[in-house]
């Protein structure tokens, strides 16, 4: 099984993530149809269709995500992840920003200040333009 | 041993902000002096404290967040605790932003340091209705907490007597770390033994911790891992 | 096989640490606006932050100001009558002791109660927490300019003292960054410089004597910005974009008295020491080369010799030659610039130094005089600092250069545009 939500958290774009997946969809597809006689192979290839699917459907969420530096006090998200060079992304990480938190908008625009894991982080603009977030509220109940 | 005394060397670490050097000044008082850490242009507090009959050498980490040692801070902190291997780490965890804090000592049980968690600033928390379980928190990391408000010495004198115990039960503590999934531990696991493979890697630094280090591509081991003849295969299987 | 992203570990770890605290922790979750927030939605504001900031660092001077002068109006007068206890200073001895010593370094003395207060002030700010709040208001506007935020901490305690400043840019990431922002500290008007603004400011400026001072700090700020915006541009090894800004705010704190205390404490020690020797020191080599030849006059004295030969430097300025002897000597600590005019002027037989100072300055003059005090070097403690933090003296005596030409630049524009003002009114 893949890591849990194989999230991009890198310097990569979602969308040449995405290109590369179609191909290996296109692969694996072209493959199921010429030895579809073999059980086995073909049930293996279909889990990793299905979680080439759920892949598309996360970098779909990344790109529904909105950058934190637009949002204003008051606005809570969860992180979706960045865009961004490493350095900042692993401080980011070690500060509480990982997918999944909940962060709150403290104040702003266009820096921040964010709650995130309980404390008060001040972001640059640059920064807070780089980090998606997904508004959405179904994922209010994870608590 | 000095002079019939016995010596320990505590190692001050936590977050920026944590009130580290509070607890500092009041372990250490007026027995301190400022230095700097060899080659680099960083502050080096170091103290003594004697209490018991032991006489404890106190130094100050500089504030991180992690172990990765991309800054100079972070790098100082972590090679201290490797090379010099001191016989208690103070976490100090500022209780009112626990959530966060707690990341540096899951590394630092990681790095199998000894620890002692010094639960600080009790009364931000209280203000903020945070009532914890001390004993729960105690057990679910393997090490004691011991709760402080550094500001009016309260805890100061539990916290010296958990360091000492921490001392003498040195290598005896519950080894307690993160588990991060079947997949992911195999993965470790793979890397892991290949380390084992080589005694001198394998004595240095704890093997799974390093593993972990190597898989998450951290570049500053990369030093370390140079000199090893098995260096290729380490970094073939982390994927480098 | 699993795929190891680079934030794998990092999730795994804070979905321990839930598990962990959900079973230890109760009173978790409440994510209510606390008082520190309400705050911040003041000092943060969009278009308020500066503007607070300001009004702030105002504030902050005219505290130090007004509550000092009572203070220094007494101990003025406890040394006025300790000079004058032995009668007129007709033998050098007397002299040594009213016009050196009570003049000159006493003088000095007097000062110790504006600086501490303004040190006072600081504590206060940085015990409370707004100062990385002031760093992140300023940084979205530095950002703009293509500088970065977390520099300016350092710069704020350069008004205090650019010594421990300077030390202060080691929690600043980039090298490029914490290069310039050492490079511009001693910009930021440092407490030893604030003895001159109050003398020639209280001296010249009646009424607004406390907006020429703080003046003084805000061109200070505005030459710091300036500057390090020129070096980014201009010197390639400072070039690029400045590192990300990401600060952890902790909250606001109400100022502990005892540690504000302690802290003003230390640094009136460190003030004591510094007069006791160099100030000192200083003070006993002026009276002499100011009074001997015996009997010749200040202006033909040893030091009245120096000052004629530096006396063309600042000329063009409208500075007269004892100025140009008090920016000399300037140099070992910026406290003796005040000095310096105390036994000058004393020695030359002016009773009351304020007043001595509008003989021998106009307001236009005086107003240059304080910005080239401002900006001229660096005092010998900060230039060594400075050495010991970049380890290179290139950068240093680039340093002392840039600032020596700003400062007759800057000087040289106050007196044009001044006097013309001047002149059309």
């Amino acid at each position: 099984m893949f890591g849990s939500r194989g999230r991009i958290f890198g310097a990569k774009k979602i969308h040449e993530i995405e290109e590369k997946v179609e191909h290996v969809h296109e692969d694996i597809e072209h493959v199921l149809k010429s030895h579809s006689g073999d059980e086995e192979v073909s049930s293996h290839l279909k889990e990793i269709d299905r979680h080439l699917h759920e892949l598309i459907a996360d970098s779909k969420s990344l790109e529904s995500g909105v950058p934190l530096g637009l949002l204003a006090a008051g606005d809570e998200g969860v992180v979706l992840g960045y865009c961004g060079g490493r350095g900042v992304a692993r401080r980011l990480l070690e500060l509480g920003f990982t997918p999944s938190s909940k962060i709150k908008v403290i104040a702003g625009f266009p820096g921040l200040l964010v709650d995130v894991k309980g404390s008060r982080i001040a972001l640059g603009r640059g920064i807070a333009m780089k980090i998606l977030v997904d508004l959405d509220e179904r994922w209010k109940d994870s608590d | 041993m000095k002079g019939g005394k016995i010596v320990i060397r505590v190692a001050l670490i936590g977050n920026p902000n944590v009130g580290k050097t509070a607890i500092f000044n009041n372990l250490t008082g007026s027995r301190q002096h400022v230095g700097n850490w060899p080659g680099v242009t960083v502050e080096k507090k170091e103290g003594k404290c004697t209490h018991k009959e032991t006489e404890m050498e106190v130094v100050d980490l500089p504030g991180t967040y992690s172990l990765e040692a991309h800054a100079i801070d972070e790098r100082i902190a972590r090679d201290y605790i490797i090379d010099e291997k001191p016989d208690v780490v103070v976490d100090i965890v500022d209780a009112s932003n626990i959530e966060r804090n707690l990341y540096l000592t899951l590394l630092l049980l990681e790095l199998e340091a000894n620890v002692v968690i010094a639960l600080n600033k009790m009364d931000l928390a209280a203000s903020k209705k945070y009532e914890f379980d001390i004993k729960e928190l105690s057990l679910l990391l393997g090490v004691p907490v011991i709760p402080t408000v550094a500001k009016t010495q309260s805890g100061m004198d539990k916290l010296r007597d958990a360091v000492l115990d921490a001392a003498v039960r040195k290598d005896k503590h519950r080894k307690v770390t993160v588990g991060y999934g079947d997949d992911l531990e195999a993965r470790i696991k793979e890397v892991e033994d290949l380390i084992l493979t080589d005694t001198y890697l394998a004595n240095t630094y704890p093997p799974r911790w390093l593993a972990i280090r190597l898989l998450e591509r951290d570049d500053s081991v990369m030093d370390w891992i140079s000199l090893s003849p098995k260096r290729d295969q380490i970094l073939e299987v982390a994927r480098w | 096989m699993v795929d190891v992203n680079a934030d794998t570990f990092a999730e795994a770890r804070y979905k321990a640490i839930d598990h962990i605290l959900h079973t230890s922790l109760a009173g978790r979750g409440h994510h209510a606006l606390t008082t520190s927030d309400m705050l911040d939605r003041v000092f943060l504001h969009k278009r308020l932050g500066i503007p607070v900031f300001l009004s702030l660092m105002w504030a902050t001077f005219q505290f130090a100001f007004a509550v000092s002068e009572p203070f220094m109006v007494m101990l003025e007068s406890v040394f006025g009558w300790l000079g004058g206890l032995f009668g007129e200073p007709l033998t050098p001895l007397i002299s040594l002791w009213a016009d050196g010593i009570c003049g000159g370094l006493g003088f000095v003395l007097v000062f110790i109660f504006p600086i501490m207060f303004l040190f006072i002030a600081l504590a206060i700010l940085e015990d409370s927490g707004y100062l990385p709040r002031a760093a992140f208001v300023m940084d979205r506007l530095m950002y703009r300019l293509g500088l970065h935020g977390r520099s300016f901490i350092p710069m704020l305690m350069g008004f205090g003292c650019n010594l421990p400043a300077i030390m202060a840019t080691r929690s600043i990431d980039g090298e490029r960054d914490r290069l310039i922002t050492i490079l511009i500290n001693p910009l930021m008007s440092c407490g030893a410089r604030l003895p001159v603004y109050v003398l020639i400011a209280g001296a010249l400026f009646g009424a607004y004597a406390g907006s020429a001072i703080f003046s003084m700090y805000v061109l200070g700020i505005v030459l710091a910005i300036i500057m390090a915006l020129l070096f980014r541009k201009f010197i390639p090894s400072l070039r690029g974009k400045p590192a990300p800004f990401i600060m952890e705010l902790p909250p606001y704190h109400r100022p502990d008295v005892k540690s504000v205390l302690l802290y003003m404490w230390s640094r009136a020690v460190i003030f004591l020491k510094k007069a006791g020797t160099i100030l000192l020191g200083g003070a006993l080599v002026l009276w002499f080369m100011a009074s001997f030849p015996w009997g010749r006059g200040v202006e033909s004295s040893y030091v009245g010799m120096l000052g004629h030969i530096l006396e063309p430097l600042v000329s063009p300025l409208g500075f007269d030659w004892m100025a140009a002897i008090a920016l000399f000597f300037g140099f070992l600590a910026k406290e003796i610039v005040v000095e310096t005019l105390g036994i000058l002027y004393g020695v030359g037989g002016s009773g009351a130094i304020t007043g001595a100072v509008a003989t021998h300055m106009t307001p236009v003059t005086g107003l240059a005089f304080m910005a080239f005090t401002l900006i001229y070097l660096p005092c010998l403690a900060t230039v060594g600092i400075v050495k010991a933090e970049t380890g290179s003296w290139k950068w240093t005596g680039f340093m002392v250069l840039y600032q020596l030409v700003l400062a007759y630049v800057v000087a040289g524009i106050i007196v044009v545009v001044g006097n013309f003002i001047i002149g059309v009114l």
